[in-house]
């Protein structure tokens, strides 16, 4: 498919080719016949005036790939000459090797045929390298040489989206004993380089998020369910630890770079880029999913440096695992941004258990369940 | 007025002896006849079949060279990639025995696109600079502002900006095409059909594709000739209508067959030089050649790309053609300069638009 039959007898050495010739004025197509001399192409158009172009004059504007027809323009006008087989170029190095220099020679390739079967091999490792390491080592470069003052401006625009001052609770008990709490957690954390936001939003979700720069929203049907203080501990130290490791940072320039690479790699074609688009979404989830485990490893560590009783991290998952069974569908592992929760449980069980040191009472029963209450959902 | 030649059957379209599509000499005996009103009667309907030549194996060739090239100067070369398969494909479209040709070059495109980047990175900037000096609300309001002034003003600088860099980068013959629209009434006319097609709840929206092809085609010209259109708005909405009633019916799968009779709309309305477009576009031909294009895609995982691209092109090409009395005597080169930067817009916007090319 690459090389066509004339294509292989480049012997060739005419002096004279068929060829036709436009005057650049109207669009009549002239038959000409075209010469080959050393210094120059002689244009023999039929009933006009024979024409003399000096090689330096001409330049060759197709004619480098097979099925391509061979055309010179002339000058600065638009003149031009077409030779439809493409052996005229073969001639032309032949008769006049100088001026052919400046000239496409399909002589070359065979040559020119290894160097694209070389070119598509390196272009799919360069490319497969950019996408499988290139692109989270730069974003872990450009996320920590970010101000974490920037990354605090960031969160904050999330959080005017996220949680809008007026769905965001603000029952004074519990907005000071969840900051006594994060600051119970944080004390243990020595350069913690953010100040960090955390707010209650009323809202009838078992979740939390963590944004850039500490910003931290806790929906209040996770506070509901929470029935310790410490699960509640559990969760606040898993997302400062996913702001400590600019987990959402990284997210974000990880997707720019990947839409960018993907742009390189498709560039105008729509096509192209929806498809590459669609199978590295999937793709990116696996660090998604790595981000958990690293989150909930570091808040373990992080709630035993507090000296708060970290089971309540297997308590709350375990909660979270009943959430789940109640729901309607389980997500396929790939296609999830977490770790089935049952794993995540049995890989943090062996770093809780046993627990070598008497935890800290965070607070009283009747404090906490007023902390519990005052943000529940208003239906 | 003309004669037929003799070899080709194809009309004479000069006094100079040669046919201007066989490029063969006409012996004299067959010179215009006296009665000129015989062969006008006789006046020949001849059709021009376009055709694509390009080969998936070159294409592929042409792909992997750029591809390693652009990744290995970080995406700089993909200007210059861009120019060489618009070089590559345009030299493989033929009409009447002639090709096409593209002299576009990677600078003017990486010139026009850093034109367009200054423009949107500066559009960023005014929104983040609000945001931070005047809070959430003012940024909000300069970013509606901003999304009109794309829409309204910059959208039209792009689709004039890309058609006339493309159109004066391209001749067949030698002779260059041009396009002579303008930004104002483009815009002004995008406006007001924006309006109504808002007010009438969308139906007026094939008016407004069919205005605007109409602008688009009747403002491009080849050398000093224009182009034609003489579509009408309302047969438009009928494919649309009955391109949305079946398609729901269909479950979507007339699409294949609304697209087609939208490209068969298009084209017989377009003509040029006494001659019509004609396009054979079948509904059962897109959905095959987007069958075999799915499954070619899935089975090489993707690898096949420049084979799928070359399909599309021969598929398009096969069922268009120029039919009637071509006469290209009246041609005259007149050629216009143009800078990239509305292409560099358009590209960067990504005007659904401008889908009206072939093969660019």
């Amino acid at each position: 498919m690459w090389t066509s039959g004339p294509e292989s007898d480049l012997s060739a050495t005419a002096i004279r080719w068929d060829g036709w010739y436009y005057d650049g004025r109207g669009a009549t197509r002239h038959s000409a016949l075209i010469v080959i001399t050393p210094t120059a192409l002689e244009v023999l158009p039929d009933q006009l005036p024979p024409l003399r172009w000096p090689y330096d004059d001409v330049r060759q504007t197709q004619g480098f790939y097979p099925g391509e027809h061979v055309r010179f323009e002339h000058g600065s006008t638009s003149e031009a000459v077409v030779v439809p087989d493409r052996k005229f170029l073969a001639a032309l190095s032949a008769l006049a090797p100088e001026a052919a220099r400046r000239f496409h020679d399909p002589r070359r390739r065979s040559g020119r045929l290894w160097f694209s079967v070389a070119a598509a091999i390196l272009a799919v490792v360069i490319g497969f390298v950019l996408y499988q390491w290139g692109v989270q080592a730069l974003a872990t470069m450009l996320a920590s040489a970010i101000p974490a003052s920037w990354e605090e401006r960031v969160g904050d625009a999330g959080l005017q989206e996220l949680a809008p001052p007026s769905r965001v609770c603000t029952e004074s008990e519990t907005v000071t004993a969840i900051a006594q709490l994060s600051s119970t957690i944080l004390a243990a954390a020595p350069g913690f380089p953010y100040t960090s936001k955390i707010v209650v939003v009323r809202e009838d979700q078992f979740n939390a998020l963590a944004l850039p720069g500490a910003r931290i929203v806790i929906y209040g049907d996770l506070l509901g369910k929470a029935e310790t203080p410490d699960e509640l501990a559990a969760v606040l130290a898993h997302e400062l630890q996913h702001a400590r490791e600019r987990h959402s940072t990284e997210a974000a320039l990880r997707a720019a770079s990947v839409s960018a690479l993907i742009g390189l790699v498709a560039g105008g074609d729509g096509a192209v880029r929806g498809l590459l688009t669609a199978a590295s979404t999937l793709d990116q989830l696996r660090y998604s999913r790595r981000q958990e485990e690293a989150a909930d490893r570091g808040a373990v560590a992080m709630l035993q440096r507090a000296r708060i009783d970290a089971r309540g991290m297997l308590r709350f998952l375990a909660r979270a695992r009943e959430q789940e069974s109640n729901g309607a569908t389980a997500v396929p592992r790939y296609l999830s941004t977490h770790p089935p929760t049952a794993e995540r449980i049995e890989q943090l069980r062996a770093v809780i258990e046993p627990q070598r040191y008497a935890p800290t009472e965070l607070m009283t029963a009747e404090e906490w369940a007023k902390v519990r209450t005052a943000c529940a959902v208003r239906r | 007025m003309t004669a037929l030649c003799p070899t080709c059957g194809r009309p004479l379209t000069s006094d100079s002896g040669v046919c201007a599509f066989c490029s063969l000499e006409v012996p004299a005996s067959v010179s215009p006849p006296a009665d000129a009103t015989a062969t006008v009667a006789a006046a020949p309907f001849v059709s021009y079949p376009f055709s694509f030549t390009g080969q998936g194996g070159t294409f592929f060739r042409v792909y992997a060279e750029n591809l390693l090239l652009i990744l290995v100067t970080l995406g700089i070369y993909y200007f210059w990639a861009k120019a060489k398969v618009r070089r590559y494909v345009y030299s493989q479209i033929e009409v009447a025995g002639d090709r096409f040709a593209f002299h576009g070059t990677g600078w003017e495109l990486l010139r026009g696109w850093t034109k367009a980047v200054v423009l949107i990175v500066a559009a960023i900037s005014a929104v983040a600079l609000t945001e931070l000096a005047a809070g959430p609300d003012a940024a909000r309001i300069v970013q509606s502002l901003l999304t009109l002034f794309f829409g309204i003003v910059v959208a039209p600088i792009a689709i004039v900006g890309s058609r006339r860099y493309r159109l004066s980068r391209t001749s067949w013959r030698g002779i260059r095409f041009r396009f002579d629209g303008r930004v104002s009434p483009l815009a002004r006319q995008l406006f007001n059909d924006s309006f109504v097609t808002t007010v009438t709840l969308g139906i007026y929206y094939p008016y407004l594709l069919n205005n605007l092809r109409q602008f688009i085609v009747t403002q491009s010209a080849y050398g000093n000739v224009r182009f034609e259109y003489d579509g009408k708005g309302g047969t438009l909405l009928r494919i649309y209508f009955f391109g949305l009633l079946f398609g729901i019916l269909t479950l979507g799968i007339y699409y294949f067959w609304f697209s087609a009779a939208r490209q068969r709309f298009y084209w017989s309305h377009t003509s040029f030089a006494g001659a019509r477009f004609v396009s054979r576009a079948t509904g059962g031909g897109l959905f095959r050649l987007m069958l075999g294009n799915v499954g070619l895609f899935i089975v090489t995982l993707g690898l096949a790309w420049p084979w799928i691209r070359v399909r599309n092109l021969r598929y398009l090409a096969s069922v268009l053609s120029l039919e009637g009395n071509l006469d290209l005597t009246a041609v005259i080169q007149q050629i216009q300069a143009a800078g990239a930067a509305g292409e560099g817009l358009a590209d960067m916007i990504d005007l659904g638009l401008l889908d009206v090319d072939l093969g660019a």
